[in-house]
Formats: C-alpha cells, sequence, structure tokens
C-alpha cells in the first residue's frame, strides 16, 4: 500500500523552490541546483513565493532569511500555518543564534551561511527533498486508508466502531438489535472495503485514522 | 451501578488492547487492568491529568512550572494531555478549613472528569494528595514531585503511586558561588519562620559547615530588621535568601519583592537557589530552572497517563539547574566575569560595541590613541609658540582622516555581509560552471553567460570596496561647488547595510532638486555617516520597529539645513552645552572626538549645528550650510 503511495508522488518531480531578493544571487543558485540535476524555480520575495506555490506538490524551499517585503522566518511561520509541511533550508548573511534555532526547532532542515559552498547546499537539499518524500508518502497513505472508509455505508461505520471497541458479533447484534448473521455479512464487506484481513489490521486502520469505538452505553 | 460504570472505564481506556489480542476473547472487568493498559487508545483520546500546585499562580516560581509543563505538552505530541491546574495556596491561607473546602471544592469540580493521572506539586499539596485520595480517587494513579526534600513515605509507598524528588542542589551551588567569591569565609542565611523552612534551614547550615564556611543566621523579626541586619553582614561573606515569604503584621511580602528589598539593602552580595529570581538583585550562579523542573514533572506526567506507571526517582540537580549572573550585580561587586564559570549565562549586559567587535574595536582605539597624541601636540604647539602659519585646516583634515577611518572602520562587519552576495553569486556560478563542464553538459552559450554574471558580480563588488575606500583614502580639503542632498544620500548608501543590520529604518525627505553648496564633498559626507551612526547607536535599546531615523531638510534664502532625527534615549542633561566638546562621550567605549570633528567641519563651511531632544522621544541633531547664491 505505501508503494502505491510513493509511485502517486514519483510522477510529478520534485521542485526545489529558491526565494531571495538578490537577482544575481538567485539566479546563481538556480544555476548550481540546476546544474546538479533538481528542477528549481525561483522567486524574487516570499509574497511572490506563496501566490505561486500549488500547496502538495512536491519540493523543498531554499530561503533567504532577510529579506524586505515578508522575512524568511515570517514566510515559514505562514506555511506552517496553511499546513504546507515542506522542507525548508535557511541562508543567512550572519550568523543569528536565536533565530536558527528557533527555525530549526519550527522544523526548518538546515540553517546555512553564506556564501554556501555548493556540496553543502546540494546535500541540504537532497535531504530536504528525502524527508518531503517520506512525509508525503506517510499523508498520501493516510489519504488512501480515509478514501476506503469513506466508502463503508452508515450502517457499515456503526458496525466497525463497534468492531473496534472489541466486541464480539453477538454483542454488536443485540446493540444494534439486528441478527448476528446480518453482522457477519456486514463485517465480510467491511472486510472488503477496507481491504484489510484480520481484527488487528483493522484496529491499527482505526488508530490511524483516529476513530473512536463506540461505547457500550450507547 | 457499579458495573456499568467498570463497563464504561473499559471502554474508554481498555478496549483496544482487547481487540488486538483477538475480537474472540471474553471481556475482562479488572478496572485496574484497564486503567494501566491505556497504551493504545492514548492515541484516540487525550488524557486528563490533574495538578495540583502548593503555591498560588502567581508566584514566579509557579508560572515557570507551568511553562514547562506546556514545553512538555509540545514535545508529547498525539500523548499531550488535557491539563487541569489547581493551586492550594498553602503559604497564605494556612488554616484548617482552607483545606477541606479546597477538597470539597476540587472533589465538585472534577466529578465528571475521568482523570487519568493527579499529580501533586510540593509539600502542602503532596499532604492534601496523600489524604484524600482514598476518598477522592482511590482509581487514579497519582505522581507526587517534589522540589524542597524527598516525598514523604506515607505518599510514595501508597498503591499505583510514582514520585519525583528534586535534589535541593546547595552543596553544589554553594561551591560555585565559593569558585566566584574566593574569599568569603561566611554565608549568611535568611529565611522564613514556618516550620519546613526551619528545617531546611539546619539542612543549608550543615551544607555550608561541610564546604568549610561558617554559618551565620540572619533570622529577621520584622522587614525594618531585616533591611537593618542584612546592611550589616560581615567582610567576606555572602548572603543566601533562602526563601521565605517574610511576615510582618500578618502579611506575606511576595518572595520577588523581599528579595529586591533585601538585595538592595544587603551590604554584601546575595544569593539564591531560584534561577527565576535573577533580575531581583541577586548575584546569580547555579540555580535550580523551575522551567526545566515543570518540563521533567510533565514528561513523566504524559508518560504515567499514557503508559508507564514510572517509580519513585531522584532527578539530579545538573538536570534542572542553570548557570546564570546577572552584570549588574557582577558590576556593582566587582566582579571580573573572568572569573566566572565557563558556560556562564550573563543576563541584564548592556550592549557593547567593544563585546560585539572587540577586533575592531581595538585597531579603532589604537588608531585614535594615536590621533589623540597628534592633535594634542598640535594644540599645544600652536598655543605654545601661536605660530600662525599652522593651518588650521591641515588639522581638521588630518583629525576628519581619523575620525572618518573609524567611522569606516565600525562599518566593517557590515561591508563583509554586503561583499557576501556578489561573492556568494560568483561562488555558485563558478561552481555550476564547474559541474557542467564535468558532465559534458555545458553549451558555449550557457558557459558564456555564466561568465558574464560572474564579470558583472565582480563589478559590483568592486563598488562596495570603493565605495569605502574614498572614505578610507587621506585627504586634503577641497573648496568645490557641490550638491548637498546628493551628497547626504550617498553618504546614506554608505551606511544602508549597517542600518538594514541594525534594523533601522533610514526615512530620507529630501527633494529631487540639486541645492549647490560650496565645500568639500567628503568631509561633509562624514558628518552625515557620523551623525546618523551617532543616532543609530542612540537607539540601541528601541524596540526594532519604532527604529526610525528621518533625514530631513529647511532652506531660506541664505542657508540650506539638514536635519537627523532619531527615536533614540535622547541626550543626557548633563551634558548640555558640552555635547561638541573633545572627549565628552555618553558610551563606555567612546573616546568623544566623533562630535568635535563633525561640528569642525560644519564650522570650517561656514555653518553651525546644534542638537536637542524631540519632544517625544528621542534628538534631532541639525546642521546648516550657507546656500550658494544662484546668480
Amino acid at each position: 500500500m505505501t508503494t502505491a503511495a510513493v509511485d502517486q508522488s514519483r510522477a510529478e518531480a520534485p521542485i526545489v523552490h529558491v526565494v531571495d531578493d538578490d537577482e544575481a544571487v538567485r539566479k546563481a543558485t538556480e544555476r548550481l541546483l540546476g546544474a546538479a540535476g533538481f528542477a528549481v524555480r525561483t522567486y524574487g520575495s516570499a509574497d511572490a513565493f506563496l501566490s505561486a506555490f500549488e500547496a502538495g506538490t512536491p519540493g523543498c524551499i531554499v530561503l533567504d532569511v532577510r529579506m524586505p517585503g515578508s522575512s524568511g522566518t515570517e514566510l515559514q511561520t505562514m506555511m506552517a500555518a496553511r499546513d504546507d509541511r515542506i522542507p525548508i533550508i535557511f541562508l543567512t548573511g550572519h550568523a543569528e543564534v536565536p533565530e536558527s534555532v528557533r527555525a530549526i526547532q519550527r522544523g526548518a532542515i538546515d540553517y546555512l551561511l553564506k556564501p554556501v559552498d555548493a556540496p553543502v547546499l546540494i546535500d541540504a537539499v537532497s535531504r530536504a527533498l528525502a524527508r518531503d518524500n517520506v512525509d508525503r508518502a506517510t499523508r498520501a497513505n493516510r489519504r488512501m486508508l480515509q478514501a476506503r472508509y469513506e466508502r463503508l455505508t452508515p450502517r457499515e461505520r456503526e458496525v466497525f466502531a463497534h468492531l473496534i471497541g472489541g466486541q464480539i458479533n453477538k454483542q454488536v447484534a443485540a446493540d444494534l438489535n439486528i441478527t448476528e448473521r446480518t453482522i457477519k455479512l456486514h463485517r465480510a464487506r467491511i472486510f472488503e472495503k477496507l481491504e484489510v484481513d484480520s481484527m488487528a489490521s483493522l484496529v491499527r486502520l482505526a488508530i490511524d485514522l483516529e476513530i473512536a469505538p463506540a461505547s457500550l452505553d450507547s | 451501578m457499579t458495573s456499568a460504570k467498570a463497563a464504561r472505564i473499559l471502554t474508554t481506556t481498555g478496549v483496544i488492547i482487547l481487540a488486538l489480542a483477538g475480537s474472540t476473547s471474553p471481556l475482562r472487568s479488572a478496572p485496574e487492568r484497564a486503567v494501566s493498559a491505556a497504551s493504545i487508545p492514548a492515541a484516540m483520546r487525550h488524557p486528563q491529568v490533574l495538578v495540583i500546585f502548593s503555591d498560588d499562580p502567581s508566584q514566579t516560581w509557579i508560572r515557570d512550572l507551568t511553562d514547562g509543563f506546556q514545553l512538555a505538552s509540545s514535545d508529547g505530541g498525539e500523548n499531550a494531555p488535557a491539563w487541569y491546574f489547581e493551586y492550594l495556596d498553602a503559604v497564605r491561607f494556612q488554616d484548617e478549613g482552607h483545606t477541606s473546602e479546597f477538597r470539597t471544592s476540587i472533589r465538585d469540580k472534577y466529578r465528571d472528569r475521568h482523570l487519568d493521572l493527579v499529580i501533586a506539586v510540593a509539600s502542602n499539596a503532596i499532604k492534601l494528595l496523600a489524604d484524600a485520595r482514598d476518598e477522592l480517587w482511590p482509581d487514579v494513579p497519582v505522581l507526587f514531585a517534589n522540589y524542597a526534600g524527598a516525598v514523604p513515605l506515607e505518599a510514595s509507598a501508597m498503591a499505583n503511586a510514582s514520585s519525583l524528588s528534586f535534589e535541593y542542589g546547595f552543596d553544589t551551588a554553594l561551591l560555585t558561588a565559593k569558585a566566584v567569591f574566593p574569599n568569603v569565609s561566611t554565608v549568611a542565611v535568611s529565611s522564613g519562620s514556618s516550620a519546613a523552612e526551619r528545617t531546611r534551614e539546619s539542612d543549608v547550615d550543615r551544607e555550608i559547615r561541610r564546604a568549610g564556611l561558617t554559618f551565620l543566621d540572619v533570622a529577621p523579626t520584622s522587614a525594618a530588621d531585616a533591611k537593618v541586619k542584612v546592611s550589616r553582614l560581615p567582610d567576606q561573606s555572602i548572603l543566601f535568601l533562602a526563601g521565605g515569604q517574610l511576615d510582618e503584621s500578618g502579611v506575606a511580602i511576595p518572595s520577588w519583592q523581599l528579595c529586591q528589598m533585601l538585595s538592595a539593602a544587603a551590604n554584601r552580595p546575595t544569593i539564591m537557589l531560584g534561577g527565576q529570581f535573577l533580575g531581583c538583585g541577586i548575584v546569580g550562579g547555579l540555580m535550580r530552572d523551575f522551567v526545566k523542573i515543570g518540563h521533567v514533572i510533565g514528561e513523566r506526567g504524559i508518560a504515567s497517563a499514557s503508559e508507564h506507571p514510572g517509580g519513585h526517582e531522584v532527578v539530579p540537580f545538573a538536570s534542572i539547574s542553570t548557570l546564570k549572573y546577572d552584570a549588574r550585580q557582577l558590576e556593582r561587586w566587582g566582579v571580573n566575569e573572568r572569573r566566572l564559570p565557563p558556560g556562564s549565562i550573563i543576563a541584564f549586559r548592556d550592549p557593547s560595541l567593544w563585546r560585539d567587535y572587540r577586533g575592531e574595536v581595538l585597531a579603532f582605539s589604537a588608531a585614535l590613541a594615536i590621533q589623540l597624541a597628534l592633535i594634542a601636540g598640535l594644540l599645544y604647539e600652536r598655543r605654545a609658540r601661536r605660530r600662525a602659519e599652522i593651518d588650521s585646516r591641515r588639522n581638521l583634515s588630518l583629525a576628519a582622516n581619523i575620525d572618518r577611518r573609524a567611522s569606516i572602520a565600525a562599518l566593517t562587519g557590515s561591508i563583509a555581509h554586503e561583499l557576501n552576495q556578489p561573492l556568494g553569486a560568483i561562488l555558485h556560478n563558478a561552481q555550476a560552471a564547474e559541474m557542467l563542464i564535468a558532465s559534458n553538459r555545458a553549451t558555449p552559450a550557457d558557459l558564456q553567460e555564466i561568465l558574464r554574471d560572474i564579470r558583472s558580480q565582480d563589478v559590483r563588488a568592486t563598488e562596495i570596496v570603493q565605495r569605502h575606500r574614498t572614505m578610507l583614502a587621506k585627504h586634503e580639503v577641497r573648496q568645490e561647488t557641490i550638491d548637498l542632498f546628493a551628497t547626504v544620500r550617498e553618504s546614506l548608501a554608505l551606511i544602508a547595510h549597517d542600518a538594514a543590520r541594525r534594523q533601522v529604518h533610514v526615512d530620507t525627505k529630501l527633494p529631487s532638486g540639486p541645492c549647490p553648496v560650496v565645500g568639500d564633498k567628503v568631509l561633509l559626507q562624514q558628518v552625515v555617516v557620523n551623525l546618523v551612526v551617532n543616532a543609530m547607536d542612540a537607539m540601541a535599546a528601541t524596540p526594532p520597529a519604532s527604529k526610525h531615523v528621518v533625514i530631513g531638510h529647511a532652506m531660506t534664502v541664505e542657508s540650506v539645513e539638514i536635519s537627523i532625527q532619531d527615536n533614540g534615549s535622547g541626550l543626557l542633561p548633563e551634558l548640555d552645552g558640552r555635547l561638541f566638546e573633545p572627549f565628552v562621550s555618553t558610551k563606555s567605549d567612546g573616546i568623544g572626538i566623533g562630535l568635535t570633528i563633525t561640528r569642525s567641519i560644519v564650522d570650517m563651511h561656514g555653518g553651525t549645528i546644534d542638537a536637542r531632544n524631540n519632544p517625544g522621544s528621542g534628538a534631532t541633531f541639525r546642521f546648516s550650510l550657507p546656500r550658494l547664491a544662484v546668480s
């Protein structure tokens, strides 16, 4: 199942987004990363990036910390608020320790001092893309499970909630006021639709999707 | 009723583990099993944790502790619990009635909460929970945390209970203090009058003797008495404030105010064990960090609430302490920072050019010292011999050269940063070209473009260097017609990068047309650079959002005035009228010739200069020059 998710993200080539207000620096970085084999897009400001970026596309950001308009750290905050968990590599002209610690704590991949030597930058970009790939696979897997769950009818969802609550067929039948035979049928359908083959996988799926079991009282 | 309740507990906390074990296994009905097997459902339902603090929430350490809990929460991710904080406030409300009312009130308040854990923090809350647990929450696990001694046995021996005791750490703290104050032979101790505090004082006494020092009990009877006692401490002593909310006519003085009062009155340095008190007047040292303590309790709470019941642990002082000093107190007691243990954090320090640019400052101080000797020599010579032939302009030129170099040198850090941009672009272009060539992907057109960009970035770097070199060059005074506004703008370009680095916004309000004056362009640039750098220095303590320098102008028929307005600390009244005199400086590292030279240059141009505080905040410097009559 994870293989499918990874394949899906491979369909689109990841893009390295370079955000820097200095045109010459921007172009040189684009050229360098392009020569290293990455697909690169450049932006002159944080706002230009925000209006052009399509949420959910694979990639990472190489970001200048100090820019006129929205600064690099502000962009990081805005991306977090939009829940775009694309990895960020910060570039800075001077090492501000508190700022770098804050950026790393908020999930930045790296905080590099300008001028950055090519191997260091390329390594950071490769790590960022690898992490993005893993993050995206995890999210895609969850979306896939969610889609399967959506296939269940309201009745099947009810039965599902009782099953993961640890009830045996007889109890579920009593609770929902239907025959045990019908429960068995529902149960088979649920296993089929959710593509699981054991009770344990069913519960694992419920945990992944954060679905609460039915309470005995209800 | 009881069986329905048991079933519900089981449903909310224990069922998934059963489901994993197999859907056909029969329901188990032992509630205590269900409670301890709460690991998996924690992902679905946030644990409910009640924390009872002994003290009231206005106390600094309680605020730090709760910050620590929140930190633990953000580390906890999916397991982050819902914290419920309650405060017994036992020091201020000591009668028995209060405790029983508090018990009743939390019992009612949490009646319908299915608590996963109850934490009691510090001795009064521990005692309360140990007494009330059987009545309130017999089946809920409890965690006792004490930072003022060991957790009492009757609490820690309970079923389903775990505990954290934090090392008091006074012995280590004392050794650190001894290293900083090597002459100290006596430790005066001031603590509160409660029973717990008296018990602790005997521990403190023992630690002091063990460290080879003399114990001196400063047991005050009132605030006034305390002030007198601490102002008469023997030489070679330090004062340890062991806490205690001093009670005078029934009113407790908050610890922070007590510390402020005693530290101010004391004739010797004071220390405390709580890091949250740094800033009230204590010197500092190895101290407890209650954020760290809160973090440890919070982490253990999260683990206990969701999976691990936990045991009984003594948390070492090293993992909850912080090494911090107050710069103002170090200065007050003449402690050299070099004597502090490695890794010390120094708070409340004034920003200093010396600390940030030690190398540069040394070089320029040397240059200025030589210059001062020169100026002094020349002035002496002139006065002694009254030699009319000594050209004052050459003196000024010489002095101005040095001052200009000093200003530029102060900007060197920012030149380096500005140069990073073209240098970085050149580096990346060159490395890109190498990679393209190495992989046989280089086309002549690509390479040509890369080389062209490298060249243009090289020109850019050269321009940056050139711009500063003009200011650094030796200079003979010139008299020529120049555009004053253009001159001001060029000066602002010189400091632009430095201004950006200091987050200062420079607002230029000059008209676009030219303003001809007769004078020396480089010297007038120096006037503007000096005044703007001076304005930025004055705003060191201004919040970044309001760091503004406004460059304005005013014209009359005969003269043109340039104003530099800042939003900084303003001019000191005691400098009134002496601001432009040599060797007058408010900066700890300044020699005080910058403004003198600035005025000399303006004088030489037949102009005037003055400085005044703004009606609101900050000051405005204005200089005016005669306009060139347009005929």
